[in-house]
């Protein structure tokens, strides 16, 4: 009785806090038409502390998201577009030498903000992208001889074109995993488009968020994600699935076996298990199901299967994959 | 104990008395002998009539007293006439008879002319055993002997092939009732009778001190499985919130009382949560009937939805 107690009271502690999910909810419906489901991804990387990347086409309110929800949350906003000239100190910032003084100062980079979208991240080098992926990573970055911490909360939105391939320089797998998840944007719906239409032709183009958040309600979410509780049972089902990507044999899916080329990192295992939890906050429950894990399962692992070369001609894709495995792994 | 017999002039008091006057040939001239001296019923008998004569007269034997209706029967017949070295002549007949009937029976009596006026009635009193074999009221002509049955070796041969073929014979019966067995399976595999054995299995569980959280999982498990048998779909890889819609689609009754209970599960298994006895064996009378009931029985159930546990608390 003590343990569902203790639940049962932080459940009501996290229903609590999670208020400000649904007026961060509000504000975003109020900008943004559809696109629930990422909205709903960026609250839960921020919840978990951690990254996203946005795939789509262009057009899909992929910054208007990202924007609102920097505004509603209070936090600094920092666009990047990222281009094949782009040097790692446009990012990061560099020493810059004042004559007057005669002395190099410290110009902080537009990394230092606490939200960064980072636009077409596969149109710059690797040296750059490093660079990013290093701040995102270590949560601080150094010039000339000095670290400086980032700004907290830090959370990198990177987007990618799916169309556009000349030009670009594709992430290497062990970047793409430093993001928690890849999340997909669709188009809208034939209703959305309708409302967002008349929506963008009536109303003025800009519009003050209010913020409704402001950063140490985040501060506090954070400390509840990490207090709600995972069993045994659903943290093995995280580890099924992820291992199902690299052994699907083991769990009947031989057909899946010459389709992967690898399957997903431990770091997989920890973000679903960390993004379950978030997810459970977000329903307000003070312990995360199989449920939480199926419904993010999609956007943590498709970024971390390599799909093979016979898979490439199946046309079969790591989306395909995850179907299969989530279709043929028990649940608890 | 087969030996010829032999008559004649050494028995001349059996022999019949003569039907015509006084003529040259006489009854001592006349000699019958048979062999074999006991049979069983349906052998033939070897008979041999022979006459002594001098030959100035023509001699017949006729008149054979066999038939239908006597003890022997005529199969065969066959005589012959040689001259003897001392100038006289000798009629041999040689018959083959069947006998039928049973006991000890004399030889058959004949009949002996010798031209137009001397005739003999001959009746031998020599008689022959005859055994019965098989049925003793058999009057008409059968086998000479009974049928011989396969020796040994024949039979020694078919063993092992009687055997081959018995053992396929059992394979295939075997292999067919396999077969029927497994489809009668699948055809009548009845998932509410396998949930109830199940359900009714675990109270018992219970009763011996199962802890009321395991039942719980062990609950869960078993509703998925008649879900994923009863209405053909992947209940066991699907969580519950999956399971509602699928339930929703298909508008399965009493839908709401499985899914509390569903949901129920949920929360003791991922959060702790500790249900009592009392609990736990109310819902699994609500999964019986759920699994098992009549429609009556779960529109009862359904109204009694107020009674089954509710402590989704975190849902």
């Amino acid at each position: 009785m003590k343990q569902e107690t203790e639940l049962e009271a932080l459940g009501r502690e996290i229903a609590g806090e999670a208020v400000f999910i649904d007026r961060v909810r509000e504000v975003l419906a109020s900008r943004i038409i559809g696109q629930r489901a990422v909205v709903d991804r960026v609250l839960i990387a921020m919840l978990a502390n951690g990254h996203l990347l946005l795939e789509g086409v262009p057009g899909l309110a992929k910054t208007l998201i990202v924007r609102t929800f920097a505004s509603a949350m209070n936090l600094s906003f920092r666009r990047i577009q990222f281009t094949p000239d782009m040097l790692p100190a446009d990012l990061i910032g560099t020493m810059i030498y004042n004559p007057k003084e005669m002395e190099f100062y410290p110009r902080k980079g537009p990394v230092f903000a606490n939200v960064i979208l980072a636009d077409e991240i596969n149109r710059s080098p690797a040296k750059v992208q490093s660079a990013l992926l290093e701040a995102m990573q270590e949560k601080q970055v150094t010039i000339g001889e000095e670290t400086y911490p980032l700004s907290e909360p830090f959370m990198v939105l990177a987007t990618q074109n799916p169309v556009e391939h000349e030009g670009t320089y594709m992430l290497p797998e062990a970047q793409l995993d430093r993001f928690m998840m890849k999340v997909m944007v669709d188009y809208p719906s034939y209703e959305e488009e309708l409302e967002i239409m008349q929506w963008a032709t009536a109303a003025p183009s800009q519009i003050e968020v209010p913020a409704v958040v402001q950063p140490e309600d985040i501060f506090r979410a954070r400390r509840l994600v990490d207090r709600i509780y995972v069993d045994q049972r659903v943290q093995r089902y995280i580890v099924d699935l992820v291992m199902a990507t690299r052994y699907p044999d083991r769990y009947g899916l031989e057909i899946l076996a010459p389709m992967i080329e690898y399957g997903a990192s431990p770091r997989a295992s920890i973000f679903l298990l960390l993004a379950s939890k978030a997810h459970a906050f977000l329903q307000s429950r003070s312990y995360a199901t199989p449920e939480d894990v199926k419904i993010i399962a999609y956007d943590v692992l498709r970024h971390r299967i390599r799909p093979s070369y016979e898979a490439e001609a199946e046309n079969m894709k790591a989306e395909d994959f995850i179907r299969n495995i989530l279709e043929h792994v028990q649940v608890p | 104990m087969r030996m010829a017999l032999v008559c004649g002039a050494m028995l001349p008091g059996m022999f019949a008395i003569p039907v015509a006057e006084a003529e040259p040939l006489q009854a001592s001239d006349i000699t019958v002998s048979a062999e074999p001296d006991s049979l069983f019923a349906g052998e033939r008998l070897h008979y041999m009539i022979v006459v002594h004569h001098d030959g100035r007269q023509p001699v017949r034997v006729g008149g054979l007293e066999v038939g239908p209706d006597k003890p022997f029967e005529l199969a065969g017949r066959s005589e012959s006439s040689a001259k003897l070295p001392d100038g006289s002549m000798e009629l041999r007949v040689t018959t083959d008879l069947a006998a039928f009937g049973i006991g000890r029976q004399r030889l058959p009596g004949f009949t002996v002319s010798a031209g137009r006026d001397t005739r003999f009635t001959f009746h031998p009193t020599v008689a022959v055993v005859v055994a019965s074999m098989t049925d003793s009221t058999m009057t008409r002509l059968r086998p000479a002997a009974p049928p011989v049955g396969p020796g040994f070796l024949p039979w020694l041969l078919l063993l092992p092939a009687v055997g081959v073929i018995g053992l396929l014979v059992f394979a295939i019966v075997h292999l067919l009732r396999m077969t029927l067995l497994k489809d009668s399976r699948g055809a009548f595999f009845d998932p509410s009778r396998v949930a109830r054995q199940k359900l009714r299995s675990l109270d018992r569980q219970l009763s011996r001190g199962l802890a009321p959280a395991e039942a719980y999982e062990t609950l869960s498990n078993i509703l998925r499985e008649f879900l994923q048998h009863r209405f053909r779909f992947r209940a066991m890889e699907q969580v519950t919130q999956e399971i509602a819609e699928e339930l929703e689609s298909r508008e399965v009754k009493a839908r709401d009382l499985v899914l509390k209970l569903l949901l129920r599960a949920d929360f003791i298994k991922f959060a702790d949560g500790l249900p009592d006895m009392a609990e736990c064996r109310s819902s699994l009378k609500i999964a019986e009937a759920f699994c098992y009931g009549t429609p009556d029985q779960l529109d009862a159930i359904s109204g009694a939805d107020d009674s089954t546990p509710s402590s989704v608390t975190q849902g």
